[in-house]
């Protein structure tokens, strides 16, 4: 083999090597370009996914958001038509509340007169309150008296009954005695008998009238006197006749009178004088 | 070749070295097949 045949066949060993290193170097250093594509193709892909389902979320967002805004809107419309109703309202309470102050400073100053004419009553009840202690006690004498009283009433009341019944019991006794005295005719009537004890006024006066009985004798005798002279039934007048021309006076009698009129008198015959009979123009006197 | 050895030579040490250098091309090949089936075949 010649030296040039040499030559090239270690020429050609020292480029297959180096053939050889570099294709190994590339195989083992060099980056997969490829799969770093699908790689980022994928995630391009994905990426592209995610912006369309954002996109997608967004408008769904947008659109929801303009629906919430346009609500808003109508809301704050309907809001801004009660606002203002609500404004018109508030000037209106607002008057309200103003005549409320008035009235309240009113009711206010009432409340001080209250207040002050209540604190007065409260005095003048605490004053009542002793007054009413003071009556109490007087109320409890009272009732004690009361009591002592009702006491004093029941022995009372006892002692009325045993009197009342000894009134009734006389009351009996007493009809019938005067029972008794009307059958004897005489006078009853305590007043009565009280002024026909009582002595006759000294008066005189004249025989009116002489009734007679069936003996011819001078019976019922009617005189000019009377109850305007201070007589009264039962009382007794003397009968005389005065003396004419020197001669004295007659006893004639004595009557009781029976019936008493203003200016007149009837008397009963009760003593006639056996010398002479009574006769009209005849005299009669109580100052014997 | 010369036509007056009717006998081959005795393999000496370059023959040792084609040996190598056929070998190398071989590998050579190898990993660039691998190179390019990384990426299918495909060269656009």
């Amino acid at each position: 083999m010649s030296f040039v045949g040499k030559m090239l066949v270690v020429v050609l060993v020292v480029l297959s090597v180096l053939f050889m290193a570099l294709s190994g170097g590339v195989l083992a250093v060099h980056n997969n370009w490829r799969t770093k594509h699908d790689t980022v193709l994928g995630q391009l892909k994905g990426a592209q996914e995610d912006f369309a389902a954002a996109q997608a979320n967004a408008t769904a967002i947008k659109q929801t958001s303009q629906k919430e805004v346009d609500d808003a809107k109508k809301s704050a419309d309907t809001a801004n038509a009660a606002l203002a109703t609500q404004t018109d309202e508030l000037v209106a309470l607002q008057k309200q509340v103003n005549e409320l102050q008035l009235q309240m400073q009113t009711q206010t100053a009432l409340a001080e007169t209250n207040s002050k004419e209540s604190d007065f009553r409260n005095q003048e009840s605490l004053k009542q309150r002793a007054a009413n202690r003071t009556l109490q006690a007087a109320l409890d004498q009272s009732a004690a008296d009361v009591r002592q009283l009702e006491d004093d009433k029941f022995g009372l009341q006892v002692e009325f009954d045993k009197l009342k019944a000894a009134y009734n019991e006389a009351q009996v006794r007493t009809t019938y005695l005067e029972g008794v005295a009307k059958k004897y005719k005489w006078e009853t009537d305590p007043h009565k008998v009280a002024r026909m004890e009582t002595p006759p006024p000294p008066v005189e006066g004249l025989v009116k009238v002489v009734t007679k009985d069936k003996t011819n004798r001078p019976k019922f005798v009617e005189i000019s006197i009377g109850a305007d002279d201070g007589l009264i039934k039962g009382h007794k007048i003397d009968v005389v006749r005065l003396g004419l021309d020197g001669k004295d006076s007659q006893y004639m009698g004595k009557i009781q009178l029976t019936d008493v009129g203003p200016d007149h008198a009837v008397g009963i015959v009760i003593e006639a004088a056996k010398n002479g009979i009574i006769e009209v123009g005849d005299n009669v006197t109580t100052k014997l | 070749m010369s036509p007056q050895s009717s006998e081959d030579p005795q393999p000496d040490v370059y023959v040792g070295l084609l040996f190598v250098a056929v070998a190398a091309v071989i590998t050579g090949i190898v990993f660039l097949v691998l190179e390019l089936n990384s990426y299918g075949w495909q060269f656009k």
